[in-house]
């Protein structure tokens, strides 16, 4: 469905990713492991069309979507819920979810108002509130409520677990696998290694902006490799 | 709660509503401004009708640079730039092509605001470009040079050899319309300045009033979201600069002459002190900052003059008195029950000596504008203080501040007299005296400096006037306030 060809990506003279090759298939749940600075989160901004790469290819059921503005992207299906949850916290949860569904078009935004408050009814709770008075994990909900405002075909998550208590982790994770049951394709990037490799149908561990092992979830879990470096022995 | 998700993603209004509402406001506005203009405005004076209109349209002015800087958060402070295109497009078009057996004034002026609106929204574009690419300060910077190469442009154009294509805008002298091109007037101006809120407020009630703000809040947040920040950046500035442009049309075809130095860095920096002081995307604080910060700058001009040894003898002796307070003011004197009354008599007193101050500003020779001005924000201050909690609070510090203020006043007027009988001193300020239009941008600063010391989010933060927030701000709660409390 998804389809990276070796993206280059620079900042400014900083070599960020170098010549990456990653692929999701329809339904999936992909996970991207690796330490800080690895270049997880470029990967993530760059396909969202916020980074532009200086080589490569990256596509979408087969056409190129490297050109596309942000904006467009978004459109295309492919919405990324970015790092640090960067919710609007000046406006009321309704208005965040509402910014949310803001390239949508047709009918249906009110019933997924509701369906995505039946998924989080916290959110139903704080409707009225100020979206800058939630909790963190209140907060990192409505970040993936605004998600899916946009009806997306491919979730980017990026670092759901930041900083959250465990309990609200757990939860945080079962809701993601409930988002991928109801049919949404689902690529994250974790730091979290062990939650996002039980989670992930496949998973790429990325190093010093390479990617250096491709596995399914379970595979990576088992691999003694992984274990030493990422999973605390 | 289904109710809750709906009610926001369709239109609040039945249309047969909406139109109903439309239309009586519109009627209520003709019927206002006529009333004006018939009524109230010909027993006024020049100055006290000038008065008015600089306040109105700088009220304007700081609402249209309220949807770039404070909505949108890009931060422009080449407002006056915008300004200056709309009000010499309109008085070139005007000398060049106007007649008066052509067409209507009021024609003629809705066709030179067209064209003046055109002018500055084109300006606005080009501005705007460099908007995407450049954040805060930086932009800031370059709508500074914007606004002063457009002036210092302006300044060249007498029609000699520096001109662009010949063009002659006067130079660096005034640009004097023909007789009888005076067609603008204050009821014009009052009606351009409601429809102006009217428009930004329309704007941010769409869903894509959201989007604007969400520029401000978190760019990357929306442009992740899908919002073309590019095209609502863009637009902000356009929309913006038109108004402005319209502002300067009106302006200039009221004072039928336009020059360079109205449009001075200067009016960048106070229509960006009313947004800030307003509240930064508040379009009520932005236009009452407008209004209020006009009257003030205007009125200090009519302060009497100060000998420079008295104000030098104030200085010395607050900074003597805040040194002193320093090491504790009154708390260490007296007990919690005591202190409660004291700070209830003095807010009580503050208020009663803000009434005897507006009761002598009435017996002066002021423009009957401050009067009003001054009773109405008296009116405010005394209704808040007895309906809110937060303001009684405040008004005792208020109050005390104000007592400090006499206190370091009676006791400067001894040491003033003897600063008269130290050679010295005396060789040195002996004579001199601060005229009052020299000194009143200190004056101005420091009101300035108060208020965004009481209130650091501006007058209104990021608060809207409606019928249910001025019931909230008088003491009615209403039940989303506690629920989210």
């Amino acid at each position: 469905m998804l389809e990276v060809r070796g993206i280059q990506v620079y900042y400014g003279a900083i070599h960020a990713l170098k010549g990456l090759d990653i692929s999701v298939g329809h339904g999936e749940i992909v996970s991207i492991i690796g330490s800080n600075g690895a270049g997880k989160s470029t990967l993530l901004r760059t396909i969202s069309g916020l980074l532009r790469p200086k080589e490569g290819d990256i596509l979408l059921n087969g056409d190129s979507i490297i050109n596309l503005p942000p904006n467009r992207i978004v459109q295309c299906g492919i919405v990324h819920a970015p790092e640090g949850r960067r919710i609007f916290t000046n406006m009321t949860v309704g208005e965040n979810l509402q910014l949310g569904a803001f390239i949508r078009k047709d009918d249906a935004i009110a019933s997924d108002m509701e369906a995505v408050l039946n998924r989080f009814p916290r959110l139903r709770e704080r409707f009225k509130q100020n979206a800058g008075t939630l909790s963190g994990g209140e907060q990192q909900m409505l970040a993936i409520g605004r998600a899916l405002m946009a009806r997306p075909k491919i979730l980017l998550l990026d670092e759901p677990s930041l900083g959250l208590a465990p309990n609200l982790v757990a939860e945080i994770f079962k809701i993601i696998r409930d988002i991928n049951r109801d049919g949404t394709t689902v690529l994250l990037v974790e730091q979290n290694a062990i939650r996002a490799l039980e989670l992930a149908n496949r998973a790429y561990v990325l190093e010093t902006c390479r990617i250096v092992l491709s596995d399914t979830g379970a595979a990576l879990l088992a691999n003694p490799k992984v274990r030493e470096a990422y999973l605390g022995g | 709660m289904p109710l809750e998700a709906a009610a926001l993603t369709h239109q609040r209004f039945s249309s047969g509503k909406f139109w109903l509402v439309r239309i009586v406001s519109i009627a209520l506005l003709v019927g206002i401004a006529c009333l004006f203009q018939f009524a109230a405005v010909p027993h006024m004076g020049i100055y006290d009708k000038r008065l008015l209109i600089s306040a109105m349209t700088f009220a304007s002015l700081a609402v249209s640079l309220n949807l770039i800087n404070g909505v949108t958060g890009q931060f422009s402070m080449g407002h006056a730039g915008f300004y200056m295109i709309g009000a010499y497009t309109g008085a070139k078009l005007t000398t060049t092509f106007y007649d008066r057996h052509l067409m209507p004034d009021y024609a003629w002026l809705l066709a030179v605001i067209c064209g003046g609106a055109v002018m500055s929204a084109f300006a606005g574009f080009i501005v705007g470009l460099p908007s995407l690419r450049l954040r805060g300060d930086y932009l800031a910077i370059v709508t500074l040079g914007f606004g002063e190469i457009l002036r210092v442009v302006v300044n060249n154009q007498d029609g000699g050899d520096k001109s662009l294509f010949g063009l002659n805008l006067g130079g660096s002298y005034a640009l004097d319309m023909p007789r009888g091109s005076r067609i603008s007037e204050l009821a014009y101006i009052f009606v351009f300045l409601v429809i102006t809120i009217a428009i930004c407020r329309n704007l941010l009630k769409t869903a894509h009033g959201l989007a604007f703000l969400s520029i401000r809040e978190d760019e990357t947040a929306a442009e992740a979201t899908g919002i073309n920040t590019t095209k609502f950046k863009v637009t902000a500035f356009v929309i913006g600069a038109a108004l402005a442009g319209i502002a300067g049309v009106l302006m200039a075809h009221y004072n039928g002459s336009v020059t360079p130095n109205d449009y001075t860095m200067d009016v960048s920096f106070l229509l960006v002190t009313m947004v800030v002081m307003g509240g930064t995307g508040s379009i009520t604080g932005a236009a009452l900052a407008g209004i209020s910060l006009k009257l003030l700058e205007e009125s200090l001009r009519s302060v009497p003059d100060i000998p420079a040894v008295n104000l030098w003898a104030a200085v010395v002796v607050a900074i003597l008195f805040a040194a002193v307070l320093k090491r504790g003011g009154l708390g260490r004197v007296l007990n919690a029950p005591a202190l409660a009354v004291v700070r209830i008599v003095i807010a009580e007193l503050t208020l009663l000596l803000i009434a005897y101050m507006v009761f002598k500003l009435w017996h002066t020779q002021m423009s009957i504008v401050f009067k009003v001005a001054a009773s109405l924000v008296f009116l405010g201050c005394a209704a808040a203080f007895h309906a809110r909690d937060n303001v009684r609070k405040a008004l005792p510090t208020f109050g005390y501040l104000v007592t400090c203020v006499a206190v370091v006043l009676l006791i400067s007027i001894p040491l003033a007299s003897a600063f008269h009988k130290l050679p010295l001193l005396q060789k040195l300020i002996g004579d001199t005296t601060y005229k009052a239009t020299d000194v009143r941008w200190a004056f101005f600063a420091t009101a300035l400096v108060i208020t965004m010391l009481v209130r650091s989010q501006g007058l209104f933060g990021h608060h809207e006037f409606s019928w249910s927030f001025l019931g909230r701000s008088f003491g009615k709660r209403s039940e989303t306030v506690e629920a989210s409390a």
